[in-house]
């Protein structure tokens, strides 16, 4: 009995050690499974994160500009992680033979923010009249590649607007020139610098065409324009010639695409400085021009509790006032000759009435008036030529609504109906081009009706 | 008839105990037989199975490696020049992105036509077997020579790179 005990013990410990023994491997074989498996997966994980890093990378160039004959370029990163710059290959795609060239980089920006005057530390000379493909690449692989071209590689839109087309000699023309970078596939044109050829057509007479460049360009130059943008520059003129002169301008930029630029013509006309020809004018149609839709009124009085301020809310538009209602009136004016016109105190709105099925014929002057300003209203206009019309095309505001010459208090038009209106201008000429008036020296007189769209009272 | 009832139990009694004497060490020495058979082919497969493990855990830890290897290995193609001087030449610029070096064993470039077939033959495609190692973070640029890539049919230049771990990256390259 003893002995069968002791056969069992031993074939126990033998089974317990070889099933240890077993389980040992097995553990082996299992932790070894799951190591290769969790080593596995960290590398799986890891080159998702990395991709997913890579593809939310986002850098943009934004500003380009060549300063001491190299790139200053500003790059955005607008992703959410950081970005190293290692690499820019430039490429010179005007040369027809090609021009390749790599630099390292060591460049990182944050999140949002930018670098700049990047290539100003590289051995690359940038010039003005080559175009060039940037590809910069980031540490993770991501490549951005950006055009820059030269205004001589790209037709760019030109546009050209001069003002007035049609001058009076010795008077100036303002010309706006546009230009535009219209290329769709992304590329920036850099180095936008604008220039002039002006030249004129003599149609005959005692003088030759003349052109003074009096301001301008404004500004001289355009550092890049990125897909769209416009860029407007800006020169005024001085012109003279004799009447149907032509002065021609020829604007393009520097290094254009050949044939890429824009001109416009200026067409000298005839300017009323003699008493015949200016009566001719003021006849037919005159040197003073009114802006229609400037025209406003605004219920007020000497003493009124109602600001009439020029800046203020209570001038009104439209043509429909109370007839019970005494009223400043307002009008923008501009004169296109070539002297300033001192305006007498006869100057007024004339106002008649026409019908409202019975009265009628009933006349109003609303005298000028001195000037509002933010400060002050309208007041009485005591200090006669002090108020000018100043030349070559430039306009001021002009005040009405005086019950008298001189007069500070404003009238009711005072009968219901349809009133048209004639705006009479009477003055001088600033013939000592001085922009003062001078009594006994500025005495060439002018004047002008313009008959007025009706005013409607109710 | 005490005494020999006495002598014969105990003539019966010698008898017995050298029988059970004899029975016991056979059991013990078969048991003992038994237990070392049973130990060394028990240790014998024990060994032969952690052997048969090792192998197969060296096995699959190598399988692992490569995988690993393989999806640690990454590389962009950073540049690819088309020359014109000399004519015709093209340059390729690689850049390891991966955690780990990399060899490009081989670069197969074929200029092609809008079908995707090879636009002029023979000029027209260059094949390289290299050994060309690229350490981490770094690029090579590899001249692959020249290819007639501005030839009149050819559009696109369908380049494969392949590595020693297996990668293969196929891209496609427009040239007019």
């Amino acid at each position: 009995m003893q002995r069968n005990k002791q056969k069992k013990g031993i074939s126990t410990i033998l089974a317990a050690v070889f099933m240890i023994a077993v389980i040992l491997v097995g553990l082996n074989a299992l932790t070894s499974g799951l190591s290769f498996q969790n080593n596995l997966g960290q590398v799986v994980t890891q080159r998702n994160s990395e991709e997913t890093e890579q593809s939310s990378e986002r850098i943009e160039l934004r500003d380009v500009s060549m300063d001491s004959n190299k790139f200053n370029m500003t790059v955005v990163n607008t992703g959410p992680l950081p970005v190293k710059l290692v690499r820019m290959w430039v490429t010179n795609t005007t040369a027809t033979t090609g021009w390749h060239k790599d630099y390292t980089l060591n460049d990182v920006i944050n999140p949002g923010g930018s670098l700049t005057k990047l290539g100003q530390s590289l051995s690359l000379i940038a010039k003005t009249d080559i175009s060039y493909d940037l590809n910069v690449v980031t540490e993770r692989g991501t490549t951005a590649t950006f055009k820059i071209m030269s205004p001589k590689d790209t037709a760019l839109k030109m546009s050209l607007y001069a003002t007035p087309r049609s001058a009076f000699p010795g008077g100036n023309v303002t010309l706006i020139f546009g230009v535009s970078n219209n290329r769709t596939d992304g590329s920036m044109v850099h180095s936008i610098t604008p220039t002039i050829t002006p030249s004129y057509t003599d149609a005959g007479g005692s003088k030759v065409p003349t052109y003074t460049l009096i301001e301008g360009p404004t500004p001289t130059t355009e550092k890049s324009l990125i897909s769209t943008e416009t860029v407007f520059f800006k020169y005024v003129y001085k012109v003279d010639g004799d009447p149907k002169d032509k002065v021609n301008f020829l604007l393009s930029v520097q290094n254009p695409k050949p044939g890429n630029s824009v001109s416009e013509s200026v067409e000298i006309s005839a300017v009323a400085t003699q008493q015949s020809v200016i009566g001719q004018i003021t006849t037919n149609s005159g040197l003073i021009t009114m802006n229609f839709t400037s025209f406003q009124f605004c219920a007020g009085d000497t003493g009124s509790p109602i600001t009439c301020q020029s800046n203020s809310a209570n001038w009104q538009g439209g043509w429909n006032a109370d007839d019970d209602t005494k009223y400043y009136w307002r009008v923008d004016v501009t004169n296109n000759g070539v002297r300033d016109i001192f305006l007498d105190d006869d100057t007024d709105l004339f106002l008649l009435q026409v019908s409202d099925g019975g009265a009628g014929n009933i006349a109003t002057d609303l005298y000028l008036m001195a000037d509002a300003t933010t400060t002050t209203e309208p007041a009485a206009y005591t200090s006669n030529f002090s108020k000018s019309i100043p030349a070559n095309g430039q306009w001021t505001t002009l005040y009405f609504g005086g019950s008298d010459r001189a007069a500070a208090a404003t009238q009711k038009i005072g009968d219901v109906g349809l009133h048209p209106v004639l705006v009479m201008f009477f003055g001088f000429f600033d013939e000592n081009d001085n922009h003062t008036y001078q009594s006994g020296t500025d005495n060439d007189p002018y004047s002008q009706t313009i008959p007025f769209q009706a005013v409607i009272t109710t | 008839m005490d005494r020999d009832l006495i002598s014969r139990l105990e003539a019966r009694c010698v008898h017995t105990g050298s029988s059970k004497r004899r029975a016991g060490f056979g059991t013990l020495v078969s048991s003992l037989i038994m237990v070392a058979a049973v130990g060394m082919l028990g240790s014998v497969v024990l060994i032969w199975a952690n052997s048969s493990l090792n192998v197969e855990k060296t096995k699959i830890s190598d399988d692992f490696a490569k995988s690993s290897n393989l999806l640690r290995e990454t590389f962009i193609v950073e540049d690819i020049w088309l020359s014109k001087s000399p004519a015709d030449y093209v340059n390729i610029t690689l850049r390891n992105i991966g955690d780990i070096s990399m060899n490009v064993t081989s670069v197969n470039v074929t200029a092609v036509d809008n079908n995707g077939a090879n636009a002029c033959g023979a000029p027209c495609t260059k094949n390289l077997d290299l050994g060309a190692i690229i350490d981490i973070k770094q690029t090579r640029m590899i001249a692959v020579g020249t290819i007639d890539w501005d030839h009149a049919n050819a559009k696109t230049l369908n380049i494969t790179i392949t590595t020693s771990r297996g990668s293969v990256e196929q891209i496609f390259w427009r040239v007019s």
